[in-house]
């Protein structure tokens, strides 16, 4: 059994120091790991992610994030990514990292991922140079999200952690004319391909917290206006009875 | 910066420059016209960026409008419950 606490769009600003941290102090006891889904900041800059790896410091699990569209805002992503690193917490993009813990191997798959909208209303790779790069993105992301996933065959359980929503399930009480800039079901479709226990995600903050992918793969939007906790938890696999000799 | 000319895209001028101020970068404020009241509704971070979002509106928007800030803050509570997925 391995537990998650997860949260997403917590969007750290100079002002806000003290705000998260004052609710981390008790983690270590119900978690095993904290996964943030993105948009760490407010506008990604370098001073603000300083304050974030403050807020987690002392956290005493492992932290895992992948970084949302707030925190590209800046245009300072190599820095706030070297920020992060240098304060312990693991930066996923594209890749994938392994968390051991309470006798099982958790792997963890991570992208910020895309819009581009979902099957049926989405926009294709096609006609204007913006067009073609805007999906063309989401594509590689996409891509890259499998390969890692894919990349992690062997662990106990697998989570796809990202900032963009995979299904339109978890966007309920979002405007529907914002779908596409919310999301892609190439990030669904790459989980399913790949498979995985959980998807995490956030950005959507008037979304609900509960969806499936089409391959039925438990989706959950843990965005902090949506869980409106400090972070949620989720425990994956039966709790293992100790047999002493 | 000026407001545009015709009220019915006050609301979504307003979004924008929200979504813009590089104090502010509030993309989750929904921005309601009614009449001359100007709604703002989400979830912001801090009781400081909450005001900020409301004293900013004001400025922008023309005179005769009143902004109503129905802005609330997080509520960064600990977790009661896990939800098991086994």
């Amino acid at each position: 059994m391995i537990r998650i606490a997860a949260v997403g769009d917590v969007h750290v600003g100079k002002d806000s120091r003290g705000v998260l941290s004052a609710s981390l102090g008790h983690l270590r006891e119900a978690a095993d790991v904290l996964l943030f889904a993105g948009d760490l900041t407010r506008c990604g800059s370098v001073e603000e992610m300083r304050v974030f790896v403050d807020e987690v410091r002392d956290v005493g699990v492992p932290v895992v994030a992948v970084l949302g569209n707030h925190d590209h805002h800046a245009g300072q992503v190599p820095e706030v990514v070297r920020v992060l690193r240098d304060g312990g917490v693991t930066v996923l993009e594209g890749s994938a990292t392994t968390v051991e813990a309470g006798g099982c191997r958790l792997g963890i798959a991570g992208t910020k991922g895309f819009g581009g909208g979902f099957a049926g209303a989405c926009g294709s790779d096609f006609g204007e140079a913006e067009m073609k790069a805007f999906v063309g993105h989401t594509k590689h992301v996409a891509e890259r999200l499998c390969h890692a996933l894919a990349s992690l065959e062997g662990c106990d359980h697998r989570v796809a952690l990202m900032h963009y929503a995979p299904v339109p399930d978890t966007l309920a009480g979002e405007r529907l004319e914002i779908y596409p800039f919310l999301g892609s079901y190439l990030l669904a479709e790459a989980v399913d391909s790949a498979g995985a226990d959980l998807v995490l995600h956030g950005h959507a903050h008037a979304g609900t917290e509960k969806g499936v992918t089409a391959g039925g793969i438990h989706v959950r939007n843990v965005a902090q206006p949506v869980i409106r906790q400090a972070y949620a938890l989720y425990c994956l696999g039966e709790a293992r009875t100790l047999v002493s000799a | 910066m000026q407001p545009p000319d015709q009220p019915e895209y006050l609301g979504g001028w307003i979004s924008e420059r929200l979504a813009e101020d590089g104090d502010l970068h509030e993309l989750g404020i929904t921005v309601r016209v009614a009449g001359t009241s100007v709604f703002l509704s989400g979830v912001v971070g801090t009781e400081a960026r909450r005001d900020l979002v409301g004293a900013r509106a004001g400025e922008l928007v023309p005179g005769g409008y009143r902004v109503c800030n129905e802005v609330t803050v997080a509520s960064y509570a600990e977790p009661v419950e896990q939800e098991s997925l086994a």
